[in-house]
């Protein structure tokens, strides 16, 4: 029996009087925590509707369909453009919030499926009543999103089975919300958008708490250790293990056998994607090659002796790549089987003898124990060498080019692949090289040629850069601690924001993109995370004196800091800061209270995501939780391919209205975000927007001048001249910055601007506050 | 009848797909007729092109020469300051698209609503999916894409073109004379 949960605010008995009596059966037991129960725990999908919809009248949908038609049911298709509905009565806008939604019950269902999996294998490894620690003495706050949420406070990694009950219920429901003859209101979809979103932060904190706990990850640690990654610092000399994926457990065993075998040090351990970064959090003699961009690069590159994949963003054809090069494969996850046989009960010997033999391509092993053992004594058998083709073949294979430009036309990065190829024919292979640079290493441009020419291939062999660089491992949570002596200024202003650089490695112009603006923001004080691939992106570019941004910026929650808090999971940590603010800074209570908090992170967190390279449908549900807390989200030219925006219009003054707390009185306080969701075409004009986007109607003038400022700056940069909008942002003279007062208030006095009061603004009817 | 087939091959149309602008004088009665156009140039004007000239260096000459509104998106705004066109706009694609798509929006420049745009220079998925919420969200608005790749979300397109092409079309469309302005 589960789900039952009784309260009885006051009782009179014979027995006594009984106050705040609560019986609950499978719900978590929290002996030491004494917040009042909010009102809305364990939210279902239409519980926080209203405050979806009070952002989503803010910011309306701006639909841009990758497909007019409906092939969803076999009355279809159905063509759905130039007004006209489905054969069930859905319009396009429906269709395409509807879309959007399965993309975030995709999203959210694989961190969830992510963290039971893990949850599941960590009870029985380390018992049902291990207790949670993912923050060591620095963190009382272990949970922010789990405690916003559900109204909980887990103790172990039993309790998070209820969570995740949870989770797994909401994202059934959300799914059958998208059932033909369901919902038909846009906006109804785009709540539950929210709502998946809001379930995927739940289960990610989920999932990376419970990593952190048991397998000892540092625990919200500012000093976090610099790694090792790139290509460059593996020693090929050694037999080498590649792992791909997200989901830890195979890859920590594999570092658990090393050790326990005594023999760290005699085999490379590299890892591509987020269990590469989990595992230098379990050991820093790891290594990380690269984002989710590097997998055809590192197996073409010859140097695995083995591959290790476990779930998510592993690429499909996978196990034919490996095989071109004799490179056995374990597959270890039930979501990725790979088509290979399941041979988990079988005796390692056997397993091996047929790996190293060739006789398998590859073997699915459910038992991440066994994939430790398996995969160490599988690579000190080392494969036959084996490489790629040398430069001498690349311009001979590049003669067969007939410059027809279906590479080009098939590259998402609109690399000129003809000029590439016309230029290794003629023996210059340094522009294939360069191109590899920027390159998401996605292949198309193979499967475009009519040639059958290896594009990508070449290009592999055409570069030899071989660097080595430094990242700071994940470091997990922010410190309580760190939250009081910077929260104030965050919620003031006086720090111009938060920025997170998330998400994946699907660039248009390269990741140095995204260590460029981490540097900026860096360098202008904003408070700078990192997490996944971004993370990795960041670490692959070095300044003028040749250092990465980790080894130049320190890696505390503070202004200035650069903050990699770890894999795609760890995201919740980013979000659950600014939870934290409302909590620690702010004292508002959590449990269960989802849209005051939500509310005040919107109206005073300063907080902006950047999925810059962003691509699946599990950074679709990252951005949808931080829109859900009222944080906005730029992403990449690439990201607008997630078929709708969600747009302010700074120029209709009444969308920015707000009840001012201490009046109650409806007040103007300028486009403050502007935008929830957002495609930026350039990293510059991204940056302004992202300085914009800092702002919140809660700052103070002294911090809203610190943010203008910057806005100023970095629109300057980009467009050349002041700000159009220049006249929305500034409330009295006191948001002026000091150094440009006189110049701005010619420009403010030409654009009718007259001063108005700073309001203590909330989205929120006074019932909803407690 | 040929099939044109986009300019990234699997990024298909909807049901209906641009007219192909095959000749100058069909871009060149576009022009003629367009009574509030608006020109969106994006930052890849800048990257598109030759040694010497790059599809900006043409549209601002049209821009000048014909005195269109231009929105400047990315930061493209500076390079058409610099080539002698002062954007009406600095306006990020997706805004701007969001505005267009509104039939009570005033216009780039305040003067009215926009009945044609023509665009160029965005990335490809970029101008491509602005032409799709513009196809449906704004469906009087008659969207002329300039880009050498075909864009099948607008009203008309040009086709797949080489520089040369691309130029040779342009130039003699928008009734440029060679070398200046």
């Amino acid at each position: 029996m589960k789900g039952i949960d009784i309260r009885i605010g006051e009782i009179a008995s014979p027995l006594g009087r009984v106050r705040d009596l609560r019986v609950g059966i499978g719900r978590i037991g929290s002996g030491t925590w004494e917040e009042p129960a909010g009102p809305t725990p364990y939210p279902s999908m239409t519980a926080l509707r209203d405050w979806d919809r009070r952002l989503l009248g803010r910011y309306r949908p701006f639909y841009m369909p990758l497909c007019d038609l409906c092939c969803l049911c076999t009355y279809g298709k159905c063509d759905l453009s130039g007004g006209k509905r489905g054969a069930c009565g859905i319009t396009l806008a429906a269709q395409q919030s509807r879309v959007v939604l399965l993309a975030a019950c995709i999203g959210a269902a694989t961190h969830t499926s992510h963290a039971r999996e893990l949850v599941e294998y960590l009870v029985e490894r380390n018992g049902r009543t291990f207790p949670l620690d993912p923050g060591g003495l620095q963190v009382d706050l272990h949970m922010p999103h789990v405690e916003l949420v559900c109204g909980e406070r887990p103790e172990t990694l039993a309790d998070l089975e209820t969570i995740l009950d949870y989770c797994n219920a909401q994202l059934i429901d959300l799914l059958a919300a998208t059932h033909t003859g369901q919902e038909g209101d846009p906006i109804d979809f785009e709540s539950k958008v929210l709502h998946a979103g809001m379930i995927d932060h739940v289960s990610m904190e989920v999932a990376d708490v419970a990593q952190i706990s048991a397998f000892d990850f540092p625990k919200a640690d500012q000093g976090a250790l610099l790694v090792p990654l790139g290509l460059g610092t593996v020693d090929t000399e050694r037999p080498v293990i590649l792992v791909i994926g997200h989901n830890v457990p195979p890859a920590a065993a594999i570092l658990d056998y090393l050790a326990d075998h005594g023999l760290e040090g005699t085999v490379e351990v590299t890892g591509i994607c987020c269990t590469a970064i989990d595992m230098t959090r379990r050991s820093p003699s790891a290594k990380i090659i690269g984002p989710i961009s590097w997998q055809l690069r590192y197996i073409r590159s010859g140097i695995p002796d083995l591959v290790v994949v476990d779930e998510q963003c592993v690429r499909t054809d996978l196990l034919d790549e490996a095989a071109r090069l004799g490179i056995p494969v374990i597959a270890t996850s039930e979501k990725n089987c790979l088509g290979l046989a399941d041979r988990t009960d079988e005796l390692s010997d056997a397993l091996i003898e047929d790996l190293v033999s060739g006789r398998v391509p590859g073997v699915l092993i459910l038992d991440p124990e066994k994939v430790g053992e398996v995969a160490v004594r599988v690579a000190v058998r080392r494969r036959p060498e084996r490489a790629v083709p040398p430069v001498a073949d690349v311009i001979a294979l590049a003669a067969a080019c007939g410059a027809c430009g279906a590479c080009k036309g098939a590259c998402p990065s609109e690399k000129d692949l003809v000029g590439g190829m016309q230029a290794a024919r003629s023996g210059d292979t340094s522009v294939l090289a360069r191109m590899l640079r920027s390159c998401v290493g996605c292949g198309r441009c193979e499967d475009a040629c009519p040639q059958g020419i290896e594009v990508h291939r070449l290009m592999v062999a055409s570069c030899d850069e071989c660097e080595r660089f430094a990242i700071r491992t994940g470091r997990g949570p922010v410190q309580d601690i760190e939250i009081r002596e910077i929260g104030g200024p965050i919620v003031l202003g006086e720090i111009p924001g938060v920025v997170a650089f998330v998400g994946c490695a699907n660039y248009l112009e390269g990741g140095s993109e995204v260590a460029e603006m981490v540097t900026e923001f860096a360098k202008r004080r904003f408070v700078v995370c990192t997490s996944g691939c971004s993370a990795m992106a960041v670490a692959m570019h070095r300044d003028e004196e040749g250092l990465t941004p980790y080894e130049r910026f320190s890696g505390r929650f503070e202004a200035g800091g650069v903050v990699n808090v770890g894999s795609c999971v760890a995201n919740s940590h980013i979000s659950g800061a600014a939870i934290k603010i409302a909590s620690i800074f702010a004292k508002r209570s959590l449990s269960g209270n989802y849209a005051e908090v939500a509310d005040y992170v919107y109206n005073r967190v300063g907080a902006v995501g950047v999925a810059w390279g962003a691509m699946s449908q599990k950074a679709a549900a990252i951005a949808a939780g931080f829109w859900r807390l009222g944080i906005p989200v730029v992403v990449g030219p690439h990201g607008a391919k997630y078929r709708r925006m969600l747009l302010g219009r700074s120029d209709v003054d009444e969308d920015w209205m707000v009840r001012d707390r201490r009046s109650g009185e409806e007040v103007y306080v300028g486009p403050v975000p502007e935008h929830l969701f957002i495609a930026a075409e350039t990293k510059e004009e991204a940056m302004a927007i992202i300085a914009k986007l800092a702002m919140r109607p809660n700052d103070t003038s002294r911090g809203r001048s610190i943010k203008l400022s910057h806005y100023i700056d970095l629109y300057d940069r980009c467009y050349g001249r002041m700000p159009d909008d220049l006249h929305r942002f500034v409330r009295t003279k006191a948001d002026l910055p000091l150094m440009q007062k006189e110049e701005l208030l010619k420009v403010l006095e030409a654009r009718g601007w007259v001063e108005r009061a700073i309001p203590d603004p909330t989205l929120l009817p006074e019932e909803a506050l407690r | 009848m040929s099939r044109i087939t986009p300019g990234q091959p699997a990024m298909l149309g909807g049901t209906r797909t641009a007219t192909v602008i095959e000749k100058p004088a069909v871009l060149a009665a576009l022009v003629k007729r367009a009574k509030r156009p608006l020109l969106v140039v994006g930052h890849r004007a800048l990257v598109v092109g030759s040694d010497r000239e790059y599809v900006i260096d043409l549209l601002a000459r049209w821009a000048q020469k014909d005195s269109v509104p231009v929105a400047a998106t990315g930061d493209t705004g500076p390079a058409l300051r610099a080539r002698g066109v002062e954007p009406a706009r600095c306006i990020s694609a997706m805004n701007l698209g969001q505005r267009l798509a509104d039939p009570q929006w005033a216009g780039i420049d305040r003067a009215g609503p926009h009945d044609v745009i023509f665009i160029a220079g965005l990335s490809y998925a970029l101008e491509w999916t602005l032409l799709s919420g513009l196809r449906h969200g704004a469906a009087s608005l008659v969207t002329v894409s300039l880009s050498p790749a075909y864009e099948p979300h607008a009203s008309f397109s040009l086709p797949n073109l080489s520089w040369t092409d691309w130029r040779s079309l342009v130039t003699e469309a928008f009734a440029l004379e060679e070398g200046g302005a």
